[in-house]
């Protein structure tokens, strides 16, 4: 489902991805570890253009968005992304956090259709109202889903860490994307509520959620990945299924890194 | 706690206006005309110190008309029309407004030629002409049975184009002197412009006097260290500061300039100027009003202050031009905001654009340029740049609160922009990422994520600036929209009094501003409902 290839990424002068390949099928869980300042993060940034690629291609569907001609917005409709520090719309309510993309690309695929007079197109009999109902409707569904219906109408800043990364996760899930990115997601939240954060992502995964995710929790990648990555100065030194790499790691590297977190 | 510290402030705020506006009598330097200062009047010296007569220039080939126009200003000067007029100006008349037809040569029409910037005598507020010579044009027209059409010129070319044949008659504040005979036929003098001096009543240096070169003598035997208050723009300035071509040596005194004749001898009262040199027709309406308000006793002079007010606030309908002045100071201020924000909020945003396409640097250059400019000049130049430069060449009409809301539109949005800039950096990038991530446009996120966030930081800062704009628009005058400030300056030149009416000017100023505060606060408040803060 994606592929990259060769991808390279540079800030100014510094190289910070040194030509990474990787193929993602649909249904992949890829956990990808690494020290920090290695381009893990770079690397998952990468894969939505929130960084432009240095060079390389990402192909996404058939498409490479690394092609800077590409309409970015339109795929990364499909790509969800969660963040370390949550990034929930300060001035929006939970449940307007999570309605706000999807009520937007329709409406706006609804007004296309109807200058373009695509009868055949389903977003031309739609109206504002239904698509606002629907989206609502979905919004309820996901807030019940990790228990937080009754914080529809509350902001952002009532709630608890955990609380605000799993409305994250559910507004990425809005979208119905086709895979989500993960970037460091429980790293800033206290260790309590870690649990809650990782329960809802192994749920997403027994679905078939294609989930990449950039972690430093080894036990969670171990026990839900099928694939791990280690990323070192901008370059895949290993990678393979869990079993295999975390009790039988080959690169020096690895090793190193392993024997200091474990 | 909170009323009693309003209460506070506002009493305050009032005993500073006061004191500042009759602190200044209080500590005179020149000890030899310091005395109560309640008693002291001011007083005509009655010696022309200049004198030139003003006439009408006729174009040579019309005899018929010179003929008519002499007939009529004899007419005029003997049935009181002419007094009325000049009432107009120099006493408590209202200056009435004349409009000038399209000039048509198919059209029987009376063509005059004019410099509108001579006030009292010519001058244009919007699209009308006021001023003596202009009623005067408006009724020689009417009892020629012509329509009036008034051509406004450079002064140098009035006399040249009734030469030309290209105007009927000059009516332009002319003095009548020999070289201008070459091109037009002067009719008889209608008016006599000398310059008096109006000195304090216990001054009596010029008791003795018997000639205009004895004034002279006394005035320039006090040297550089005295000052001399005149109205701006008039032949009193000239005469006192020399002019060759007038025959005027001037005085080494210094110069002061005043908008109007009647603060010039208010300050003469307050002892900040020595004397005063206005034309003779304005000094004895002013000299009159001024002394009947200095009474003996400061409490009565203040209750007698406050009556002459109340009577053209109320009586005279002065209320109704503070209305229309309030309503056009808020049009201004809150109509100029408005443009300010949406164009702050379009800089802002595309300041904040990445840069490594083209097209983004080059807008980020112009908007560089636009607040470069903007915040490099001060807003007078700018509303006058707008106004005489700008729309003559575009060839476009605007009332002058059209323009004055525009040039504040325009400069808030250059301050605003910048305070909008800080308003968007402050919101975390993460806002931003989010809104990407999951489709957003750039635009959309801004609009929907960004700016809501940027706002509610920048509130205060906003309120400043509405503040802030709300008394700026006391400059508005200088192309002739007429806001708060002139409508109380009108008050004071009518009543020759300036107290009352500053202190209740500056009185509905705090009010707005506290009222703004308020409403400010409120907003503030239901914005913060996002927040932890509340």
């Amino acid at each position: 489902m994606i592929d990259v290839i060769n991808l390279t990424k540079k800030f100014d002068d510094v190289d910070v991805l040194n030509g990474i390949s990787v193929k993602i099928d649909k249904g992949d869980i890829i956990c990808v570890i690494g020290p920090s300042g290695s381009g893990k993060s770079t690397f998952l940034r990468c894969l939505n253009c929130m960084e432009d690629p240095s060079g390389g291609q990402i192909i996404f569907n058939g498409v490479d968005i690394a092609d800077t001609k590409v309409d970015i917005n339109i795929h990364r409709r499909k790509m969800g992304m969660v963040f370390q520090h949550f990034n929930l719309f300060n001035n929006k309510t939970v449940i307007e956090n999570i309605m706000l993309a999807p009520v937007h690309v329709q409406v706006k695929d609804m007004k296309r259709a109807k200058r373009k007079k695509l009868k055949d197109d389903p977003a031309y009999n739609t109206t504002k109202a239904e698509i606002i109902k629907n989206a609502r409707e979905n919004a309820m569904k996901l807030l019940e889903r990790i228990g937080l219906a009754d914080k529809a109408d509350v902001y952002p800043s009532t709630l608890s860490g955990g609380q605000k990364q799993r409305v994250a996760i559910v507004r990425a899930l809005a979208m119905n994307p086709d895979v989500i990115l993960f970037d460091e997601p429980t790293s800033a939240l206290d260790p309590e509520m870690v649990g809650e954060v990782l329960d809802l992502m192994k749920s997403l995964a027994d679905e078939g959620m294609t989930m990449i995710i950039v972690t430093h929790e080894m036990g969670f990648a171990r026990e839900v990945a099928n694939k791990v990555l280690f990323i070192d100065e901008g370059l895949i030194l290993e990678s393979g299924a869990p079993e295999e790499f975390f009790s039988n790691p080959k690169h020096p590297r690895l090793k190193e890194f392993l024997s200091k977190v474990l | 706690m909170k009323k009693l510290n309003k209460f506070l402030f506002l009493a305050l705020s009032m005993v500073m206006a006061l004191s500042l506006l009759t602190g200044c009598s209080k500590d005179s330097e020149d000890s030899q005309l310091t005395t109560d200062n309640t008693s002291v009047s001011a007083e005509i010296i009655e010696l022309d110190l200049t004198s030139e007569e003003y006439a009408f220039g006729v174009d040579k080939n019309q005899p018929e008309l010179l003929e008519k126009t002499n007939t009529f200003i004899s007419e005029i000067k003997a049935d009181g029309t002419f007094d009325e007029i000049c009432n107009n100006y120099f006493g408590d008349g209202t200056p009435v407004a004349v409009k000038s037809a399209v000039y048509d040569p198919d059209k029987d029409q009376l063509v005059v030629a004019t410099n509108a910037a001579f006030e009292p005598f010519e001058y244009m507020e919007g699209d009308s002409y006021y001023g003596i010579d202009m009623e005067i044009a408006a009724r020689l027209a009417d009892y020629l049975g012509m329509e009036l059409v008034i051509q406004n010129m450079d002064f140098d070319a009035v006399c040249l184009s009734v030469g030309q044949h290209k105007c009927d008659i000059a009516m332009a504040g002319l003095t009548v002197k020999e070289d201008r005979k070459e091109y037009v036929d002067f009719s008889v003098s209608y008016y006599n412009a000398a310059q008096k001096l109006i000195v304090k009543s216990n001054d009596t240096s010029f008791d003795d006097c018997s000639s205009v070169e004895e004034i002279e003598a006394i005035i320039n035997s006090k040297g550089s260290g005295i000052k001399i208050g005149v109205q701006n723009g008039t032949t009193g300035q000239i005469y006192c500061e020399g002019d060759e071509d007038w025959g005027f040596t001037g005085f080494p005194a210094e110069t002061i300039g005043y908008k109007n004749g009647s603060l010039a001898v208010q300050d003469l009262l307050n002892d900040n100027i020595d004397y005063v040199i206005i034309d003779s027709a304005p000094a004895t309406c002013i000299t009159k009003a001024i002394n009947e308000m200095q009474t003996d006793s400061a409490n009565a002079s203040f209750a007698r202050k406050l009556e002459k007010f109340k009577e053209i606030f109320v009586e005279q309908d002065g209320y109704k031009m503070v209305l229309r002045g309030l309503k056009n100071t808020l049009l201004i201020a809150i109509l100029g905001l408005i443009i300010g924000i949406l164009i702050g909020t379009v800089i802002a945003t595309i300041r904040v654009i990445p840069k490594y396409k083209v097209l983004p640097r080059i807008l980020n250059a112009i908007c560089s340029f636009y607040v470069g400019l903007f915040r490099g000049t001060p807003i007078v130049v700018q509303l006058l740049v707008f106004y005489y430069v700008a729309l003559p060449i575009l060839n476009a009409h605007m009332t002058g609160v059209q323009v004055a809301i525009w040039v504040f539109g325009l400069n808030s949005g250059a301050y605003i922009s910048e305070i909008m800039r800080s308003g968007i950096l402050s919101v975390d990038a993460g806002q931003m990422e989010a809104g990407r991530a999951v489709g957003l446009s750039f635009g959309t996120t801004m609009v929907k994520i960004v700016i809501p966030q940027a706002v509610k930081n920048i509130l205060p800062t906003l309120g400043n600036e509405f503040i802030a704009l709300i008394k700026e628009t006391s400059v508005v005058s200088f192309v002739g929209a007429a806001d708060l400030y002139v409508a109380f300056n009108y008050i004071g030149s009518n009543s020759y009094e300036f107290m009352v009416p500053y202190l209740v000017m500056a009185i509905i100023y705090i009010v707005l501003v506290l009222i703004i505060s308020l409403g400010i606060k409120l907003m503030e408040r239901s914005l913060r409902k996002s927040d932890r803060r509340n």
